[in-house]
Parts: C-alpha cells; sequence; structure tokens
C-alpha cells in the first residue's frame, strides 16, 4: 500500500494493510465495531487479523474505536479543530488527493453545522487519477484550436470526474494538435484538483488556476474577473443557478466543460436549466459515459443536435 | 593551616548546600510558569491561526531557548519522526526531557494527563483543556511560590547554620 495512505491509518490497521496491493482499490471503509470494507474494483473485500483479503465478513478483523480515533488523529495532523471547515462539509482531503468522508454526532449552532463530533464512521475515498483516459475523446471537442462548450453525462461511479480532470490536463498541457490553454476551474468539492493546503494534488495542467471549495457561481465569476481563463471546468451541475452562470461565462468568451448526473439525454433534459442550456444550443458537444460488458468502458459523443458521432472505448 | 582552609571550605560548601536547595525550588518554579506560558501561547495560536499543534510546537521551539527548550524539541522530534506516533505517546515520551531538570515527579504527573485530553477536539473545546491545564498549573504554583517564601529562608539559614556547626564541631 502506498506510503501517503499508510500515513493515515491507526497502527493497528497499517500492519493490516501495509503489504495490500492497493491498484485497484477505490475505498476503505471504517466503522467502529464493524468488520473493515475495502471496496477493490467496485467489489466488497474483508481483510482478516493476518491482512490477507476474504469474502467473509466473519472472519473480517473488527474495526476498534481507537482505530477510527488514531486514524482520525493522523488525517487531522492531531488538530481536528484546524480542519473544522471542512468536518463541517464533511470530508477532508489529505496528502495525495484522498478525501476521507466522515460520520458522528453533528452539532448545530443558529441553524448551521458548528461540527461533528463522536466520529464513528471513516470513509477514505482512494485518489485514483487515470492519466490518458481522455485522449481519445479531447480532440473531438476542440475545433480549430478552440474548444467548444461540452456537456459530460453519466450515472454516478462511471468516472465522469476523472475524465473530466483528465481533460482539464489536457487541455492546459497542450499537445501536438493544440496549443495549452488557460483553465480554471471551479472545484466545489475539492474532487477535481485534490487540494491540500491549497495545493493540487491531482495533476491537472500546468496552467491551471483552482478555486477550491468555492461555490460554482461564485468561483466562475471570480475566475472571469480575475484569472482571464479560456475555459472553465465545472463538476456536476444542475441547478437553475448553474444554468445562468453557464450562459453567463458563454457569453464572456470561455469555453465550458462540465459534467452532470444521468444516463440519458431525457433524463437530463428534466433538469429545468439545463433543458434551457440544451434548447438554446449552448453545449457544442455532449460525451455520455457508459459501461456495457463485453465492450468496458466506453464514451459516446454527441454534437448540439444530439446526433451520435463518435464512439471511444477503453 | 590547611585545616583552617578546609574548615571554611566545608563551611562554605553546608552554607551553598542550603541556597542551591533554595535555588532548585525557585527553578521548578519558574519552569512549572514557563510551561503554562508555552501552552497558553498553543492555545491562541489554535485559535486565531488555526495551525496545527506539530506546526505551532515547531514554531514555539525555535523561539524558545530557556529551560524547556529540550522539552519541545523532544516533542516536535516524536511527531515528526515519520512514523506515525500518537500525540499521547509524543508527549508522554517528551516528558523524559524534565528529568533533568529540577522537576520533581509530581510536577511531571501534573502535566503528563494533557497529552491524552488535547487530541481530535473543536476549538472550543480545545481552548477549554489548554485553559484548564493552564490553571491547575497556576494553582499548583502558586502553592509552590507561598511554600518557597518560607522554605527558601529556612534552606538558607540551615544552610549557613549547618557550615558554622560544621566549622564549630571540627575547630
Amino acid at each position: 500500500m502506498r506510503i501517503d495512505l499508510q500515513n493515515i491509518l491507526s497502527s493497528n490497521l497499517r500492519l493490516l494493510l501495509k503489504n495490500l496491493d492497493d491498484t485497484n482499490l477505490n475505498e476503505i471503509r471504517l466503522r467502529a465495531g464493524k468488520p473493515i470494507i475495502l471496496n477493490m474494483s467496485h467489489h466488497e473485500y474483508y481483510i482478516d487479523s493476518s491482512g490477507k483479503l476474504c469474502d467473509d465478513c466473519k472472519e473480517s478483523y473488527l474495526v476498534r474505536e481507537s482505530d477510527v480515533k488514531e486514524t482520525m488523529e493522523y488525517i487531522t495532523n492531531y488538530s481536528l479543530y484546524a480542519y473544522n471547515d471542512e468536518i463541517k462539509k464533511g470530508f477532508i482531503t489529505v496528502s495525495g488527493g484522498h478525501r476521507i468522508g466522515i460520520c458522528g454526532k453533528v452539532i448545530y449552532e443558529k441553524n448551521e453545522i458548528k461540527t461533528i463530533r463522536n466520529i464513528n464512521s471513516i470513509n477514505i475515498r482512494v485518489s485514483n487519477q487515470i492519466i490518458g483516459c481522455a485522449d481519445k475523446v479531447v480532440h473531438c471537442i476542440c475545433r480549430s484550436n478552440r474548444f467548444v462548450n461540452t456537456l459530460i453525462i453519466s450515472p454516478p461511479g462511471l468516472g465522469k470526474t476523472t475524465l473530466l480532470r483528465d481533460m482539464i490536463r489536457i487541455i492546459s498541457d497542450g499537445t501536438k494538435e493544440f496549443t495549452g490553454k488557460t483553465v480554471g476551474v471551479v472545484d466545489e468539492r475539492s474532487e477535481i484538483a485534490s487540494c491540500h493546503n491549497g495545493k493540487p494534488q491531482n495533476n491537472i495542467g500546468i496552467r491551471t488556476d483552482v478555486m477550491d471549495c468555492c461555490m460554482k457561481k461564485d468561483g466562475m465569476i471570480m475566475l472571469i474577473r480575475s484569472m482571464k481563463p479560456e475555459i472553465i471546468a465545472v463538476d456536476e451541475i444542475g441547478s437553475v443557478e448553474d444554468a445562468g452562470m453557464i450562459e453567463y461565462c458563454s457569453l464572456c468568451g470561455c469555453s465550458i466543460l462540465a459534467t452532470i448526473h444521468g444516463a440519458t439525454f431525457d433524463e437530463v433534459r428534466q433538469k429545468e436549466g439545463i433543458k434551457r442550456l440544451m434548447d438554446a444550443s449552448v453545449f457544442k458537444k455532449y460525451i455520455i459515459c457508459g459501461y456495457e460488458n463485453g465492450v468496458g468502458w466506453k464514451k459516446s459523443i454527441y454534437n448540439e443536435k444530439l446526433e451520435l458521432e463518435e464512439v471511444v472505448c477503453d | 593551616m590547611i585545616k583552617l582552609i578546609g574548615i571554611i571550605f566545608i563551611g562554605f560548601s553546608a552554607a551553598m548546600i542550603g541556597y542551591k536547595m533554595a535555588g532548585n525550588m525557585k527553578k521548578r518554579i519558574t519552569i512549572l510558569d514557563e510551561i503554562s506560558k508555552i501552552l497558553q501561547e498553543m492555545g491562541n495560536a489554535a485559535t486565531y491561526s488555526m495551525k496545527t499543534l506539530p506546526e505551532i510546537i515547531a514554531e514555539i521551539k525555535v523561539r524558545d531557548k530557556a529551560e524547556c527548550s529540550l522539552w519541545l524539541n523532544n516533542l516536535w522530534d516524536n511527531l515528526s519522526g515519520g512514523d506515525n506516533t500518537h500525540f499521547a505517546d509524543a508527549w508522554e515520551n517528551s516528558l523524559v526531557s524534565f528529568e533533568k531538570t529540577t522537576l520533581k515527579e509530581e510536577d511531571i504527573e501534573l502535566i503528563r494527563p494533557f497529552g491524552r485530553r488535547v487530541v481530535n477536539l473543536n476549538e472550543d473545546m480545545l481552548t477549554n483543556v489548554i485553559g484548564n491545564m493552564v490553571e491547575t498549573i497556576d494553582v499548583y504554583n502558586k502553592y509552590l511560590k507561598d511554600e518557597y517564601q518560607i522554605k527558601s529562608t529556612l534552606y538558607r539559614k540551615l544552610g549557613i547554620l549547618a557550615g558554622i556547626f560544621i566549622i564549630i564541631i571540627v575547630i
């Protein structure tokens, strides 16, 4: 297991997991008094007390309360108070770009979340940037050295953020076919760049500026006013407000790269703001991510008239 | 002549032992005062700058050149060793540095639980825990200061008297 992951685990868990091959590791779930669950390639496994993967939860190592506490100690560098803003949002991004989701007793003050106490379950979402996953897609959205507004449509877990991240990297760095562009990223939930102490932990290219933990409506305006981006990238749009901002940005001369939850055009159209954007042909390209048995991961690229142009398979 | 020099030397040494004992007591109070100030500084830095405990300790250890410097360096080494250590263990291990100072076991016992209490706390709880520790040390130190007023004079006078007594006996 990679060092940055080992460093945030309690000493018991570190011993158990240090020889684990983490190539396909997606999640480590720790719940006090419950078996440790590893999500690898979308299958769940347990770990027995000798550190081997097993399918039977009865053989699994049971996570102790002290494991959760000790792990939190390392995640927050012994200083839970310093991470309170992140804790209020329910997750912390650590070195290496891994996102730590936390659950416990939520304390409210004046109708706002003040903090989370008695943290009893932790979900370590392992950062797995797939460099090159957008290689075959990027050229489809480039027209004479300019990128067209593109919407990536995908159900949860099919890699839309991973695809967006790699598209940002390629566009920012540039290739033989096009020169690198300045990309502004509004990373509302630290999922794209995975910033830790302000530094992106993922490779998002040399010309990328990140507004971390910033609401889309604020971040997009700030980027346009101050950073002169050629492309603005945002994750998981959906509200009428988001749609309004995208309309505004596209009128400011910026190209938009955005993602949205959904499996088909019909599903996406049901969101009022997005329907308006689609009707006004704001997006010139659509990429639908999917998975088919026998084919694997595939990305279908459509034009503004929703006509299929190309299917790219990994 | 040699006998006279020996007598004076022994008498002087006995008096000095009394002064040293009083000095040790004074130093003990000074160290506890310094620990209390360091904890207050930790609390302020945590509240106002939201820095992590290792960052705060790293900053204070550079500034502090007095009695607690060894302890802070030891604590920092334990926390930044690369191999993750419980804050409580790092704190516990760092307290070994005080064994070489004038602090007594009961003084060290007073600050020992702090390492266990200070982690996984939000801002309010951290302020309370640090405030509580500082207050405990200050109350204890006040008692030591009162005791010092009485005992320091006693130690000095006993030292001088013991010196005179030895001189008379030897003569």
